[in-house]
């Protein structure tokens, strides 16, 4: 699921932004603030990540997202009748956000999160769609996805519903705090944190009781964003999560990169700071896992160490080392003693959260394909070196990397998983692939009725099939 | 068209205007080779290769030395190469790698004025352009594009302190880059002397562009920029092959053939001595100032004029070292970063040539340590003192415009360079027209050392090379005095284009690398349409 860059339209402030025109669809009339709400909850849920390939053409669809079963194309949203949902009622596009169901009454792939977005509030899933149906139409025509057998199987997915779906808006918890509640809607239904940062489990839903403690995302890791002492972010103050998330760098320890990078300067970074403060209060008090070996935090890794008088005269310029890549490619910004500058405008490599990660793919993958992040009109920018060091050579500079400032027991990268990582290849784990044949095997055999099962669920939403 | 060709563009040579004109051709769907004739070296292994250097003052020794691609100096295959036999000896930067010679420049990239392009017309020198500003504005913008000028739109570049000039239909793609305390104290300074002072647009991004960073201020654009903020010539030798373009490296051309008028073929030689034929629609020879007229008379083509080779120009000049009273702190930021223009046009230019003042902003600890040192000052002392004047060590870089004259040349030596081909043979001299320039940029060196209350500690008026190679195969509307016409087509072969700063018949005074991939852009722009 790889969460492709893209970009909001306008992408000011939106919270609250007054919009101008008013959107009419067919008889009804959305008033101005009701898209003004749509539009908020859209930026803080970050649907042009998966809905828009460029700026100007927001919301259009047609961003590839690989999954390890077959290329998805993202659906068209906007108000074209032909090619968009122009022609949705407010019924079937809360059926869609809540029940994960198409017009026809298909199974929509979970790709799509609903279920998160099932615990969105029936008038903010209105907002929405008020908000999508104010911004013009773009005819533009999604061809439907080419996923290899038996993912193609749509019908499959009412028994992934059945593991792995709960049906139903969010009740606020009547225990907690205004600001926990209001994060938690947040965190939980908009912003949907656990799409990347919850394992997946042998069924691809997320993983029970791993909630928020990592997981891959293409090849990049989200990471542990529970309250973990170690594995998490306990150790993290208020000030430097509500920085890391509303700019995407937390001073002297983190670096937004790669999709998170995304998600801040498209998303967190446009919202209100009252809503920033929420979710550090809901995330305070996630409870803590650790799911890997992690012996210590990602940002305690690392010293100083800066051995350039060994290298002067003594380089194998053919045949560089790590340390040698490591002069020649990054130490005119980082330093050659890994430091950085001291506001850290070029951040230091010590004591830093991607570095010390426990899993080289971050660091791999920022080697690769640098870094780019707009917040605040401050475009913060890293070159990619994947077009100017061969798989062996990243390998090589990422070992030295995690040799010298990260965690010298995963300095073990070799060329075949940079390349593997480069191609963005995520080989699905056999385990999976022969449990959903052995699922739609199964089912072929066992459930001779599938035909008026499928009829059935036609009729509509609330059958007891999906368990509410 | 039953002919078979190996391409429809052979381009030769993968500098800034080689790579801009292939990746041009390319991206309209053209077949390009590119032939370089030097290897492909990565950025990091050149600048590794500089921190090793022993000499820093060297700023080609970093660069490949191979005996089958000789570059200006710095390396035993190369510090023989350019046979001087003139008063002055030229030697221009020069490099042979993928990416060519702005892997080691300032990366200035000024516009010329139009006067600059009607200095007959309007002073009775030199030659007019066969085209005008006008024609030449739009691909002034789209090479501001491509290589990412950072500069500000709003300066009277004429140095008159007035209104933006020249006119641009277009703002730089990215805005000036800050000055330094060092720059803005002495522009001040001048400034309140009566000199206008003008921000130098540059090839530094300063901001995020097109996958380069923003400049770090490093402070060492030359010889190489660290971190790529920097434009050079690779980036767009990399386009043009993303582009589908084939670059062939280590591949020395050493003659092109003719069948009539028109070229049917280069001949390259490889390092072994192999040779190979590429047959080609049309042929762009981008080989740099100094190689492009020596190729065209190795094959004895394009010089019905017999002016191949003749009218080498540069920006010769002199330079200024001033120790300041006040700490003015030089060598934070780009090694240059602004200039005094006041003497870019009028009717001075009747008499003498324009003269251009920059302001030099290199860390100048090495000169000054080495000044010292020859003057017998060692130990604490020593440390004292080079912790004392690098902080008030001001440099000034004096260019001035040169005319042309047919007795300076390129030709070729009697001698051979390791594959047997001639070396080039360059007369070189300025006259009278400079002469008289340089004692008017004189009394501005003392005016400006009195400003900033500053002692001249080296006022050595020898002659400096400005690496601007001009005039070397020169552009005029008549075939029997020039060699390309406004268009860098060949007057004698309709598929023979030239894409390289010596096509220029008049360079003002600035440096001529951004007019030059203007040129080579609208080169491309009426190529791939006419093919």
């Amino acid at each position: 699921m790889v969460v492709a860059a893209a970009a909001v339209a306008g992408a000011a402030a939106v919270a609250g932004a007054a919009v101008g025109a008013d959107a009419v669809n067919g008889a009804r009339a959305a008033d101005a603030a009701t898209i003004a709400r749509g539009r908020y909850l859209v930026t803080a849920a970050h649907c042009a990540a998966c809905h828009s390939v460029d700026a100007e053409s927001a919301f259009a669809g047609g961003v590839a997202l690989k999954t390890p079963f077959g290329t998805l194309l993202t659906p068209n949203i906007t108000p074209d009748p032909q090619t968009g949902i122009g022609t949705w009622s407010d019924e079937q596009f809360y059926r869609a956000l809540h029940w994960g169901l198409g017009v026809q009454g298909e199974h929509l792939y979970p790709l799509f999160p609903y279920d998160a977005y099932t615990k969105l509030r029936r008038e903010d899933v209105l907002a929405i769609k008020a908000y999508l149906f104010s911004l013009p139409a773009i005819h533009r025509v999604i061809p439907p996805p080419q996923l290899r057998f038996p993912f193609d199987q749509r019908w499959l997915l009412g028994f992934w519903k059945l593991l792995n779906f709960r049906v139903g808006e969010f009740q606020p918890d009547p225990s907690r705090s205004a600001d926990w509640n209001r994060g938690a809607y947040l965190v939980e239904a908009l912003a949907n944190c656990g799409a990347c940062h919850t394992p997946r489990n042998l069924t691809l839903g997320t993983q029970s009781g791993a909630q928020f403690a990592g997981a891959m995302v293409g090849s990049w890791r989200a990471y542990n964003i529970t309250t973990d002492p170690v594995g998490g972010i306990a150790d993290w103050s208020n000030a430097e999560l509500t920085a890391y998330l509303s700019t995407g760098v937390a001073a002297h320890k983190a670096n937004a990169v790669g999709p998170m990078a995304d998600v801040v300067e498209h998303s967190l970074s446009l919202l209100p700071a009252q809503d920033i403060a929420d979710i550090v209060s809901y995330m305070r008090l996630v409870p803590g896992i650790r799911l890997r070996t992690q012996g210590q935090s990602r940002f305690s890794w690392g010293r100083l160490h800066n051995p350039v008088i060994d290298v002067r005269g003594n380089e194998d310029l053919e045949h560089p080392t790590g340390r040698t890549l490591y002069y020649g490619n990054c130490a005119a910004c980082h330093g050659g003693n890994g430091g950085g500058t001291p506001d850290g405008a070029y951040p230091s490599l010590v004591h830093n959260t991607v570095v010390g990660a426990s899993e080289a793919n971050n660091l791999v993958m920022t080697l690769l394909v640098g870094v780019h992040r707009t917040v605040q009109g401050h475009t913060v920018a890293m070159p990619a070196f994947g077009a100017v060091l061969s798989d062996a050579e990243i390998a090589a500079l990422a070992n030295y990397v995690l040799n010298s400032y990260g965690d010298p027991g995963i300095a073990h990268v070799d060329a075949a998983i940079v390349a593997a990582w480069r191609a963005e290849v995520q080989p699905t784990p056999a385990l999976i692939t022969a449990f959903w044949t052995a699922l739609g095997a199964g089912v072929l055999v066992l459930v001779g009725g599938t035909y008026g099962w499928r009829r059935r669920r036609r009729r509509g939403p609330g059958k007891p099939w999906a368990r509410v | 068209m039953t002919t078979q060709f190996d391409a429809d563009v052979i381009v030769v040579g993968s500098g800034v205007l080689g790579s801009l004109t292939a990746q041009a051709l390319a991206k309209a769907g053209k077949s390009l080779i590119i032939l370089e004739a030097g290897p492909r070296m990565p950025r990091w292994q050149l600048l590794e290769r500089f921190r090793n250097v022993a000499d820093k003052s060297d700023f080609n020794r970093a660069y490949p030395d191979q005996p089958w691609a000789p570059k200006s100096s710095g390396g035993p295959h190369s510090d023989d190469y350019l046979k001087n036999v003139g008063p002055l000896d030229y030697r221009p930067g020069m490099l042979k790698l993928v990416g060519g010679t702005t892997w080691n420049w300032r990366s200035a990239c000024w516009r010329l004025l139009p006067n600059d392009m009607r200095l007959k017309t309007l002073y009775g020198v030199g030659r007019d352009w066969p085209i005008d500003y006008a024609a030449l504005e739009p691909w002034y913008a789209l090479a501001e594009r491509a290589l990412g000028v950072s500069g500000n739109a709003a300066d009277d570049q004429s140095g008159r302190g007035g209104a933006a000039f020249p006119p641009r239909s277009q703002d730089y793609p990215l805005p000036m880059l800050p000055w330094t305390y060092y720059t803005r104290t002495i522009a001040a300074q001048v400034e309140s002397a009566g000199f206008a002072f003008c921000d130098e647009p540059s090839a530094r991004a300063s901001r995020p562009y097109d996958g380069r960073p923003a400049c770090a201020g490093t402070n060492n654009c030359t010889p190489i920029c660290p971190i790529g903020a920097q434009y050079s010539g690779d980036v767009h030798a990399t386009l043009a092959e993303q582009a589908g373009a084939e670059l062939r490296e280590n591949a020395v051309a050493f003659r092109l053939e003719r069948a009539g008028a028109k070229i049917v073929a280069v001949h390259y030689q490889s390092p072994d001595g192999k040779t190979t034929r590429l047959t080609a629609r049309a042929f762009v020879l981008a080989a740099h100032g100094i190689e492009t007229p020596k190729l065209l008379l190795m094959s004895e083509l394009a010089n019905s004029s017999d002016q191949v080779g003749r009218n080498l120009m540069d920006h010769t000049g002199i330079g200024v070292t001033l120790l300041a009273r006040e700490a003015l702190w030089p060598g934070q930021g780009p090694v240059q970063q602004g200039a005094m223009l006041h003497w870019r046009d009028g009717e001075f230019r009747r008499r003498h040539a324009a003269i251009k003042h920059a302001l030099g902003n290199a860390v100048p600890n090495r000169p000054v340590a080495a000044r010292l040192l020859a003057q017998g000052v060692i130990g604490p002392e020593l440390d004292r003192r080079i912790r004392h004047d690098a902080a008030r060590t001001v440099q000034l870089a004096t260019a001035f415009e040169m005319l042309p004259e047919a007795s300076n040349r390129v030709s070729l030596s009697s001698s051979k360079d390791a594959l047997g081909l001639p070396k080039p043979q360059i007369h070189y001299d300025v006259n009278d027209y400079v002469r008289a320039a340089a004692g008017v940029a004189q009394q501005d060196h003392r005016r400006i050392a009195a400003i900033l209350q500053a002692e001249v500690v080296d006022g050595d008026a020898a002659w400096r090379n400005g690496d601007h190679i001009l005039g070397s195969t020169i552009m005029g509307a008549d075939p029997r005095d020039s060699v390309v016409d406004g268009d860098c087509r060949t007057h004698d072969h309709e598929n023979l284009f030239l894409a390289t700063t010596g096509v220029m018949p008049a360079g003002g005074v600035v440096d001529p690398t951004l007019t030059g991939a203007a040129l080579a852009l609208r080169l491309a722009d009426l190529l791939g349409r006419s093919i």
